[in-house]
């Protein structure tokens, strides 16, 4: 997310606010905020625990770079999968720094192993939404957060068999339930989030793992 | 790579789903044989002289796990070199103590796509193409006449295939010693290991075909000349545990070894039909293992000029004789024992016209009624050399004009035993 980092680097030296972030500004300055007197902690404005308010709602956008293990014929072995994608999503906060949301990512895998003349790749395409709940403090810039999350894809993709050659290309489906948890760190809008879990990927145990970086807006 | 379209998208992704959802369904059930694989196996027509071929597998229990009839295929299997320094006890007690707890049930990733088992990923690849070859192996033996136990299916003398095995120091540290680019059988858990490959291209050695078939021609060689022959295990104990060895008995053993490495290269070359059946492991395996394939080539520079006399007394070109390690006659010394096993190898092959039908239907099946020779002379305490082999294989090869031609080239490539007598059945 290099726009997003440089964004927040240029913040970062020149100490800049965007007038548009809700944790700067206060609820007398947003008149469209539903803020009453009596309610000075309505959801729109819920405080942290840093006492900074949080956003009602707030949408990202990321590129996760993950890997997921899973087990081999051999019960020696390790395959690992690299997965490369985009995921966007949506986060509703409550009072408490607490949030919930969902996201969905697009996510390209590839595994291979063998030799030069003789390997199989196999490389899968996902789709994965995921439920997600967590918490988050911010003082200033600064974002910290924790969330665990549940997951389900579904995807497709192709197996190549190659020896010398002869080779041969074959379609699959693929589905996975993941769940895990992960941490964020932002700074103004970009943020970095890495994540871990285990799940289940046709019908195998997995483990699995991603950093992310991205953008809040 | 080159697709080939024929092949690529006649796979409907409905067929993937369905094998999917059925997978968990009937995951359970054993998978016997037959059972059609996509397996690497020979193919004279293709390149590397492989190819991705459906294969029937005839002596499977389950496919899901590995069990077989003649030989189990294990996963996390784990040999300690440090159970081999006690060999005691008879074979069956030795061979159950060091295979420890026997590894774990294979786990193949595979679909079924309405006609056969298709590989997921690469060491399911693996897997069924060391299924496939081994099968083959041990089909062929039967067919040459081994009625010993390498070829038995007696549940209780089952051989394993350790898949990607480890060979570890100790199980307190289980590092791996001897970890890939290879095969071994190892007599100790009368099983083979089945490596990972790591450095070397080409068809990975453990699921080459002809490195199968060599790798049973060890068990092969063991059962007939040692656990067939009353004595005889106990003599190989003997031999394996021994620590100080006189120059004599060095000297036996490595010839011993050269022998049972050249008689295994006959088998890979008589199981498969095919001159070539161990040189192609190594001549596409990439530079650093062009040696070894030169030294193995039965027609090359090497297997045409060697001989058990320029070897043991040292005349053959010098570059040869580097290759061999060898720098002090009467093979007094550890040297590269292949050497050894490729000029017998070569007299054979020359023996029976160049001709692989004739090494598959006369050479191989009088190797095996002749190996028990070996052990019979061994346990009377006459130290080795390579007439114990010579004598008997002479005796067992049919009479005629194919005995004449083995006795006209071990003449040339065993020159001094033939002269001294020592192969009375070519005098």
């Amino acid at each position: 997310m290099p726009v997003a980092l440089a964004l927040s680097l240029v913040l970062a030296l020149t100490g800049e606010v965007p007038a548009d972030d809700p944790s700067t500004t206060s609820p007398e300055a947003t008149p469209s905020t539903p803020s009453t007197p009596s309610t000075p902690s309505t959801p729109s404005t819920a405080s942290t625990p840093s006492g900074a308010p949080a956003d009602p709602v707030a949408f990202f956008v990321e590129l996760p770079l993950a890997l997921s293990a899973h087990g081999t014929t051999s019960r020696v072995e390790t395959v690992l999968t690299t997965w490369l994608g985009v995921r966007g999503g949506m986060l509703s906060s409550s009072t408490g720094g607490l949030f919930t949301g969902f996201d969905v990512a697009l996510l390209l895998g590839g595994e291979s192993g063998g030799t030069g003349a003789v390997n199989v790749t196999r490389t899968p395409l996902l789709v994965e939404g995921r439920g997600l709940v967590g918490g988050r403090f911010r003082g200033g810039f600064v974002g910290l957060g924790g969330y665990g999350y549940g997951g389900l894809g579904l995807g497709g993709g192709v197996t190549s068999i190659a020896a010398f050659d002869d080779s041969r290309v074959r379609p699959f489906a693929t589905a996975a339930l993941r769940v895990g948890g992960g941490t964020e760190v932002s700074y103004g809008p970009a943020m970095l989030r890495i994540e871990m879990g285990t799940g289940l990927r046709d019908l195998r145990l997995e483990l699995h793992g991603a950093a992310s970086l991205g953008a809040r807006f | 790579m080159v697709l080939s379209p024929s092949r690529t998208g006649t796979w409907p992704l409905a067929w993937s789903l369905a094998a999917l959802l059925l997978a968990g369904a009937s995951a359970c059930d054993p998978l016997g044989s037959p059972v059609v694989v996509e397996a690497l196996v020979p193919d004279s027509s293709a390149r590397g002289g492989v190819a991705l071929n459906d294969v029937t597998l005839e002596r499977m229990l389950d496919l899901r796990t590995g069990r077989g009839q003649d030989f189990d295929v294990r996963g996390d299997f784990k040999v300690n070199v440090g159970d081999f320094s006690d060999l005691s006890g008879d074979f069956d007690v030795m061979v159950e103590r060091i295979r420890g707890n026997g590894g774990a049930d294979v786990d193949p990733h595979m679909s079924f796509d309405g006609t056969r088992y298709v590989a997921d990923d690469y060491e399911t690849l693996f897997y069924f193409s060391v299924t496939a070859n081994f099968e083959s192996a041990f089909a062929y033996a039967r067919a040459a006449g081994d009625t010993s136990r390498a070829s038995s299916s007696a549940e209780n003398e089952r051989a394993v295939v350790g898949l990607f095995a480890s060979v570890v120091l100790s199980p307190l540290l289980p590092l791996p010693i001897l970890s890939s680019d290879n095969a071994a059988y190892a007599a100790p858990v009368d099983g083979w290991l089945a490596l990972r490959s790591a450095f070397q291209d080409g068809v990975p050695f453990a699921m080459h075909r002809g490195v199968i078939a060599h790798e049973f021609g060890h068990r092969l060689f063991f059962h007939n000349v040692f656990s067939s022959v009353d004595g005889g295990f106990e003599l190989w104990q003997q031999d394996n545990t021994e620590t100080e060895l006189s120059p004599e008995q060095l000297r036996g053993q490595m010839l011993l070894k050269g022998i049972d490495e050249g008689l295994a290269d006959v088998f890979a070359m008589a199981a498969l039909a095919d001159k070539d059946a161990i040189n192609d492991a190594f001549s596409f395996a990439g530079d650093a293992f062009e040696p070894e394939a030169a030294r193995r080539d039965v027609e090359g520079a090497f297997g045409t000029a060697a001989t058990y006399d320029n070897l043991r007394d040292l005349s053959l070109d010098a570059s040869h004789l580097q290759s061999c390690a060898l720098t002090r006659p009467d093979f007094d010394q550890q040297f590269n024992f292949y050497c050894v096993g490729t000029v017998l190898a070569a007299a054979i092959w020359e023996a029976a016209d160049r001709d692989p039908v004739v090494m598959a239907t006369e050479m191989e099946p009088a190797v095996i009624t002749a190996l028990p020779g070996i052990g019979e002379v061994l346990v009377t305490g006459v130290p080795f050399d390579v007439d114990l082999f010579l004598e008997p294989f002479v005796q067992a090869a049919a009479p005629g004009v194919r005995r004449d031609k083995l006795c006209a080239q071990f003449a040339i490539r065993f020159e001094s035993l033939v002269a001294a007598g020592k192969v009375p059945s070519c005098q």
